[in-house]
């Protein structure tokens, strides 16, 4: 038999003691939170993301108001990219002797659309299904309004410029379909690119809008990026711009990682009450343990035998919770992932393994860091006490247990939380809150062993409870923990994700329109006002190239990430304004003040100024239409993107862009049923350009409700997380404290009367617990609130009810059923089986 | 011949609440090997300490023990862990089986501490002795005081070692379990020639010895 046998036989038996399960169960729960979290949000990132590209039919996507030379397609194919091309214009087709129609072209290539899939019918009321390809030459296609304002008929020929078609198929969904105006305006005809020459419609003076449509790999597309920056750089991408998924689209960015802040967090609180839990179970079964390392000692095993049987113990305590952790990890996203697919109407991609391992190395890391230092411990165990058994009871040391459970926190928490700053405050409060549980419950029982009054039996309790004041301390930090995470679940849940949700009003607006000219400015604002369209007034706008930093030329390959490159190197839109947009709020500097003197000045967002190392003082210089105009950065400014206003990353104060080429943009809601009023604008200001942002807007509050639900979901093993606190704390102590009753009720105490005490105990702990434990969380919610999340927080008057309350009340109760048993056996078993 | 045990000017003084408290004072003691020596004095009055001195659990504030041959002065826990396998024995007041053991497994796992081959066997055999052949499977809850204690010396005696400690064996078990414990104590001790150092309050069991120390105050009135 070798050594290891033993350890396996000792340990399958010492699985039916409680303390060994309630740390199975401990790990269970955080790698179960860790998985199911980590599975789900790579899965709806990427669902997300490929849902981004769909709208744009591509992963990429090149835009110009005129060809894109021939490169930037062999480029692309180069690195294994899939291509397509794309042209739209407007333009007007002559159907049978006399009838003509304004219709929006589009040609495309044969692979379009590369995301996303194009849907098409036989006839208007037809089955739609998915087409090998696109419009065979001689062909076309038209979307269900063309088909019904034509009133044509299948197999008809309608004239496009100097070609005739065939009319032959129904478009009935298109994904990239509602970027422009005229766009959703005109319906929609769809011909192969190879026809578009034979048309004779694609001259100098036509509008046609290019777009060169991108999808691959990552690691290609980050590459052509890279490329097409370094073209940029060096001035040869004379009007092309370039779009990614989610760049051009703060708003969905911000919900997108508002969301994985919420789930981090979500999960994060699962891990650090799981591992108090851990660190408790831990304890108990080192002290449970002792005796046994005592014995093994006194019969010749070294301390690395020691170290190595309780190791290995633990480990694979570790490896069984770790891996049911993993099986209901998986079941859990897949839960999460159908209540998410249905939410987003997207197919969700299959999981990857990456959680996996997550959840692998969270259960291992965790173990060790909370529950190594009292295992180790055990090998210095002293022979002494198997002969005297009031010789000192192991102690860990209470510094090392910290430490370690410390570093193994802070590593799972910047792990895993993938934001800096979440991580940091979740860490911060989680020390303060074990710092205030420790310090006020040291108050208290100091205070405790003051008393001297009240009816006998609570005065042994109460000054019972003064003299364990440290495993009384080490059970009120418990109950703190396991109470917080169900306040917090309660702030968290009910407090922010309601704030979230409503942040998007359904007066956000969900169109804008650009190229207003200072002409019509009036007209237009009058236009919207006539109409009857909710509008925050138009804003100036002038483009201008960033091209000096504190007097620096602007290097834009020098900086590391992609996204601060495409930024640096791209168009910024410049605003001027008199007095701070609402929505914004300063967040260093001052606004612009008279009192500074009109020299010019900026007011930079601090998302882009963090991103572009701008700090307050920098001397920023735009190229405006040829020109330089230099100001000092005098505030930076957080923006609501979500709120879906027209913000800008960039404004200027009065007077620095006199004379400057300004055009306005503006933003209004148009409710859905409204769409006639689009089409009498555009009539109107026929250079406007109108973008409906109202799939944007449907999707973050998609992502929002989603994540809301996802969230309350991830609550529920901070719940369990808690629940297994609570069970591990009343373990705790629960040995000394049930001896001593036993011993009270072989003296005669009555039944009634120990029970009186043990729940006053109880309840005493559980309401300090609650207390303690209700001012954290509202701390808590504040901080999160302001720091991470951006949204306001008022705490209700029921944390602190639900805190005191409900943990006197429930840690009463728990702590009364489950020292129960004692109470009504004879004295004799317990002594007998402490004896043992 | 030399002695198997020796302690030499043993002190060993704690910090009580009201000043030190010097529980040993310049003890000597010493057994030689097949010897059975009693040592006996009113409770507290430091048997158990200079037991755990003279088996290397506990360090002395003053004075040397060698035990086997070696100053336990000069060895490490860990080399004084090694001395005692195989070679030193223990029985103690409150039995200290591993619960999560059975009685068989119990005995071999000193055995194979010890390092010796066929434990199993050997581990049985003893069992046998002890008469708990048909006890093999059950675990220590599921055995009685006395049979518990039996199992303890099995453990004790199964490596055949030069010097066994006893710490009042009998202490915890009712008069007829306790007689039988002795028996069979002072049996194995008799067949395999081992030394014996018994703490006992109970003067008939120390008659049974070959010497009775007493102990009063932390001194050791020589015999
Ligand atoms: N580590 C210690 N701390 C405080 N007092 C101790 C310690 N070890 C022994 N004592 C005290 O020393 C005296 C002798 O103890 P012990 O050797 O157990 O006596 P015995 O076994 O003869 O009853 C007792 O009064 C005991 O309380
Ligand atoms: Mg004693």
């Amino acid at each position: 038999m070798s050594r290891n046998y033993w350890v396996w036989r000792r340990l399958y038996r010492d699985l039916q003691v409680s303390e060994l399960r309630v740390l199975v169960l401990a790990v269970a729960i955080a790698v179960t939170a860790v998985t199911s979290v980590g599975f789900f949000t790579d899965r709806v990132g990427r669902a997300m993301t490929l849902r981004s590209a769909e709208v744009m039919a591509a992963d990429v996507v090149l835009r110009s108001r005129s060809l894109i030379p021939a490169d930037y397609v062999t480029k692309a194919k180069i690195l294994g990219l899939d291509v397509a091309e794309v042209r739209e214009f407007p333009s007007v087709i002559v159907v049978g002797e006399d009838m003509t129609l304004l219709v929006s072209v589009k040609a495309a290539g044969s692979a379009y659309p590369l995301r996303g899939a194009l849907m098409i019918a036989d006839q208007p009321e037809g089955e739609s299904y998915s087409p090998g390809s696109g419009p065979v030459a001689g062909t076309a296609w038209g979307d269900a309004r063309l088909w019904a304002q034509s009133q044509l008929a299948r197999g008809a020929t309608i004239t496009l410029g100097h070609l005739d078609l065939t009319l032959t198929q129904v478009i009935k969904r298109e994904p990239d379909r509602g970027q422009f105006l005229f766009d959703l305006a005109a319906p929609r005809l769809l011909i192969g690119l190879q026809d578009l020459g034979a048309t004779g419609l694609v001259t100098e003076a036509s509008r046609v809008r290019y777009r060169l449509l991108l999808a691959g790999s990552a690691q290609a597309l980050d590459t052509y990026r890279r490329w097409f920056t370094r073209q940029q750089a060096e001035g040869l991408t004379e009007g092309i711009e370039i779009e990614g998924v989610g760049d051009e689209r703060p708003a969905l960015q911000s919900a997108l990682d508002r969301a994985a802040s919420y789930l981090g967090l979500a999960s994060l609180s699962a891990v650090i009450i799981a591992g108090a839990a851990i660190a408790l179970a831990a304890q108990l079964y080192a002290r449970r343990q002792t005796d046994v390392a005592a014995v093994m000692r006194a019969l010749g095993a070294s301390q690395a035998t020691l170290l190595q049987e309780f190791l290995l113990g633990l480990m694979l305590m570790a490896c069984v919770g770790t891996l049911i952790g993993l099986v209901f990890g998986y079941l859990g996203q897949g839960g999460l992932g159908y209540l998410a697919g249905r939410a987003l109407a997207v197919e969700l991609p299959s999981p990857s393994v990456r959680p996996v391992l997550a959840g692998l190395i969270s259960g291992l890391l965790m173990t060790l860091g909370f529950g190594l230092a009292p295992i180790v411990a055990l090998r210095k165990v002293s022979v002494m006490r198997l002969i005297r058994r009031e010789s000192s009871a192991l102690t860990t040391s209470s510094v090392s247990l910290t430490l370690m459970a410390i570093a193994a926190t802070t590593g799972l928490v910047f792990w895993q939380a993938r934001d800096g700053v979440l991580a940091m405050w979740v860490l911060a409060v989680m020390i303060v809150l074990i710092l205030g549980l420790v310090g006020g419950g040291w108050l208290f029982f100091a205070g405790l062993r003051k008393i001297r009054f009240g009816p006998s039996a609570t005065r042994y309790v109460l000054s019972s409870l003064g003299r364990r004041s440290g495993i009384a301390t080490l059970q009120l930090c418990a109950f703190g923990a396991g109470i917080m995470a169900l306040l917090l679940l309660m702030v968290i849940r009910v407090d922010l994700l309601d704030s979230w949700s409503t942040s998007i009003s359904p007066q956000a607006p969900n169109h804008f329109a650009i190229n207003i000219q200072p002409l019509q400015r009036a007209a237009f604002e009058s236009a919207l006002e006539t109409a009857n369209l909710a509008s925050q007034g138009l804003f100036p706008m002038v483009r201008g190239r960033w091209e000096k930093h504190n007097g620096m030329r602007v290097d834009h390959a020098a900086f590391s990430s992609p996204r601060a490159q495409r930024l640096a190197s791209r168009e910024f839109n410049l605003s001027v304004a008199e007095a701070l947009p609402e929505g914004n709020t300063i967040t260093r500097g001052s606004w612009f003040s008279p009192a500074k003197g009109r020299a010019g000045q900026w007011s930079v967002e601090e998302g882009l100024a963090e991103t572009l190392g701008i700090v307050l003082g920098d001397v920023l210089t735009f190229r405006i239409a040829g020109e330089e105009v230099s100001g000092a950065v005098t505030s930076l400014r957080r923006v609501v993107w979500d709120s879906f206003q027209v913000n800008f990353f960039v404004i200027a104060s009065p007077g620095l862009l006199v004379d400057r080429p300004t055009t306005y943009i503006g933003s209004f809601a148009l409710p859905p049923a409204r769409g006639a009023v689009l089409a009498g604008l555009i009539r109107q200001f026929p250079g406007v350009t109108v973008f409906d942002v109202g799939m944007l807007l449907e999707q973050v509050q998609e992502i929002i409700d989603q994540v809301s639900l996802v969230v309350q979901y991830v609550f529920v093993f901070t719940l369990l997380a808690g629940i297994t606190v609570l069970i591990a704390a009343v373990q705790v102590g629960a040995h000394d404290r049930l001896t001593e009753m036993a011993i009270l009720r072989a003296l005669g105490a009555g039944r009634r009367r120990l029970e009186w005490g043990l729940l006053l105990e109880f309840l005493i702990l559980g309401s300090i617990a609650g207390l303690l434990a209700a001012l954290f969380s509202v701390l808590a919610g504040h901080i999160l609130a302001r720091e991470v999340f951006d949204l306001p927080f008022e705490p209700g008057i029921a944390v602190w009810l639900v805190g005191i309350g409900g943990g006197a009340l429930g840690i009463g109760l728990v702590g009364l059923v489950a020292s129960r048993s004692v109470l009504r056996n004879p004295p004799l078993t317990r002594l007998q089986w402490i004896q043992s | 011949m030399d002695p198997i045990v020796v302690a030499n000017k043993l002190t060993r003084q704690v910090n009580a609440p009201d000043g030190v408290l010097r529980i040993l004072d310049n003890v000597d003691f010493s057994v030689i090997p097949g010897e059975a020596v009693a040592v006996t004095g009113a409770s507290g009055s430091g048997k158990s300490t200079l037991l755990g001195l003279l088996a290397g659990f506990d360090v002395p504030t003053r004075g040397s023990v060698h035990l086997l041959g070696q100053d336990l002065g000069t060895l490490s826990e860990d080399a004084k862990a090694a001395l005692r396998a195989g070679n030193v024995g223990f029985v103690f007041q409150s039995f200290h089986l591993l619960p999560s053991l059975t009685a068989l497994e119990n005995v071999v796992l000193a055995l194979e501490l010890a390092g010796v081959v066929q434990a199993e066997e050997r581990a049985r055999e003893i069992l046998d002795e002890v008469g708990l052949a048909h006890r093999l499977r059950h675990f220590p809850r599921q055995l009685s005081g006395g049979e518990q204690q039996r199992v303890a010396l099995a453990r004790a005696f199964a490596v055949s070692p030069q010097i066994l400690f006893a710490d009042e064996p009998t202490g915890n078990l009712e008069q007829e379990s306790g007689r039988q414990v002795a028996d069979m104590l002072f049996n194995l001790r008799r067949d395999t020639g081992t030394a014996l150092v018994l703490v006992t309050h109970d003067e008939t069991l120390a008659t049974r010895c070959d010497r009775v120390c007493r102990m009063s105050n932390g001194w050791v009135a020589p015999s």
